[in-house]
């Protein structure tokens, strides 16, 4: 690691402690004699959420940081190659813009033998055709299309997973892209026979307005610092759409990718979990993907995460409440159950009552403290997790405004997109508009 | 009646609760304004789901059933 993103991990730290030390100095210090039950009530539920706050960023940041380690000294790539043949897979539908920058990409990764199979899923446009052209042997990199009616990217993905030549696969989208070394270092994980699959690194690549930055340090400080946490412990659980490697064998056993949920990643994740397989987190295995430019395409995206990954988890409800198969893979289903349902409710009350209960109480002052303290530690994770990745230390101010706004927006639609999921509200797919910035 | 100030550290505070509050209610809204767009655009027939051709579906094998997980 660089010096720099050495030092701010190293303050982060230190920060991140002060700050947690202040916030339970600040809520010992708040006046509850003769403030009536609303301020107890506000108070404790910020006490419940600063406790499981810590909880999970401490519990996150030190099982992520073993990881980190692990990752170095385990079988590096440079040391001892692990390079058995792999089929990439890269479903397509209408992308002819695309295809063609999105395959030749493709051709670039530091890996000597793989074959790249594109499924053109029922494209109306040009798709078939540019890729067609293309279809050949460029030295020991085989390019092949096939063509099939139009059924969705889990079907798509299922046919190439059919088709396959070689005894691994890489699932990606067809407007994602990979890092040369991506193969290489995703690969060492399967000398393990019990490694099924390896979920890769997703980073926000159109890093536009201020939607797109802050889902720029969410991918990195929300969503991967979770991955790299489970990462640590074998059980990842959510291998991400635009990239993911398999053992063929394996998807095949399990079925594949299944068609009832809208979160079919998840879904197969939780699949190979349950089966008792490890599922790990590579940080080097990055794709770049361009995420939603627009508020409402945004939360389009999170309500179908939302509902899919609750689809998911029901499914396979009795594992919820019994770890069939070892602590890990259940905390890792705890986890993702927190996260969809209990973390965003959480995130808003506590906040709401609090303050609310504060103002009303004359005690308001408590209210700046804490969300001066609460900034602070988000502003800390950003930049510990920032330098973890040694990513663009420009992305660590968003976290001022990534609680309050952005995650609070987010947190509406996860609620009432739960609520819809109880409901049994009817959903559709629906091709999330894209501004072609790859 | 007596006069009342209101303290910088009071107004801050007042206005991160109402910023939250006006954030809370405006993402609502924006689930409000995606569900009726939604809504707009044309829904595909119940069941016109593409069924998956190329698996039988493999149903996992219970906890009972030893030596037929992955490797140890």
């Amino acid at each position: 690691m660089r010096p720099r993103y050495l030092l701010v991990l190293f303050i982060g730290v230190l920060v991140m402690l002060l700050a947690v030390t202040a916030m339970v100095y600040l809520i010992s210090r708040i006046p509850f004699a003769g403030q009536g039950l609303v301020l107890f009530l506000g108070v404790t539920m910020l006490l419940v959420f600063l406790v499981i706050l810590i909880i999970r960023y401490l519990s996150l940041m030190w099982l992520g940081y073993l990881h980190h380690i692990e990752t170095k000294i385990v079988d590096p790539p440079e040391e001892s190659p692990y390079e058995p043949l792999v089929t990439i897979i890269v479903p397509a539908f209408n992308e002819e813009a695309v295809i063609d920058s999105a395959v030749q990409s493709l051709l670039e990764l530091d890996y000597p033998a793989y074959e790249i199979l594109v499924v053109d899923d029922g494209s109306s446009d040009g798709t078939a055709a540019r890729v067609s052209a293309l279809e050949g042997h460029y030295g020991d990199v085989t390019i092949r299309l096939v063509s099939k009616e139009n059924g969705g990217k889990a079907a798509a993905l299922n046919t190439g997973i059919a088709l396959a030549r070689h005894p691994f696969v890489l699932c990606m989208d067809g407007d994602s892209r990979l890092t040369p070394p991506t193969l290489r270092y995703a690969m060492r994980h399967f000398r393990d026979p019990r490694v099924a699959a390896v979920a890769g690194n997703v980073k926000v690549v159109n890093r536009r307005n201020l939607w797109t930055k802050l889902q720029a340090l969410e991918y990195i400080e929300g969503l991967n610092m979770a991955r790299r946490a489970q990462g640590f412990l074998r059980a990842v659980n959510i291998i991400p759409g635009p990239i993911g490697i398999f053992r063929r064998d394996v998807l095949t056993q399990v079925g594949g990718y299944d068609t009832d949920t809208f979160a079919e990643d998840a879904d197969l994740t939780l699949k190979l979990l349950t089966a008792g397989y490890h599922v790990i987190f590579e940080d080097q295995a990055i794709a770049y993907t361009e995420a939603p430019e627009e508020l409402l395409d945004l939360l389009k995206q999170r309500y179908r995460w939302t509902r899919g990954i609750l689809q998911s988890l029901m499914k396979r409800k009795a594992w919820l409440f019994l770890p069939k198969h070892g602590a890990a893979i259940w905390a890792s289903l705890l986890f993702m159950f927190f996260e969809a349902i209990l973390w965003p409710a959480a995130n808003i009350l506590g906040n709401l009552v609090f303050a609310i209960a504060a103002l009303e109480a004359g005690v308001a002052t408590y209210v700046l403290y804490w969300w001066l303290l609460l900034t602070l530690l988000d502003v800390t994770a950003a930049a510990y997790t920032i330098a973890m990745e040694e990513e663009d230390l420009w992305l660590i101010p968003y976290a001022v405004v990534y609680r309050y706004l952005f995650i609070a927006t987010i947190d509406v639609t996860k609620l009432l997109a739960t609520v819809e999921e109880f409901l049994g509200v009817r959903m559709t797919w629906g091709k999330l508009q894209r501004a072609g910035r790859i | 009646m007596e006069p009342t100030s209101l303290g910088l550290n009071t107004l801050l505070s007042i206005i991160i609760l109402i910023s939250f509050i006006v954030t809370v209610v405006l993402a609502a809204a924006s689930y409000t304004a995606y569900k009726l767009r939604e809504r707009r655009r044309p829904r595909p027939a119940l069941g016109s789901e593409t069924e998956n051709v190329y698996f039988e579906r493999y149903f996992p094998p219970t906890v009972d059933d030893a030596g037929s997980g992955p490797p140890a």
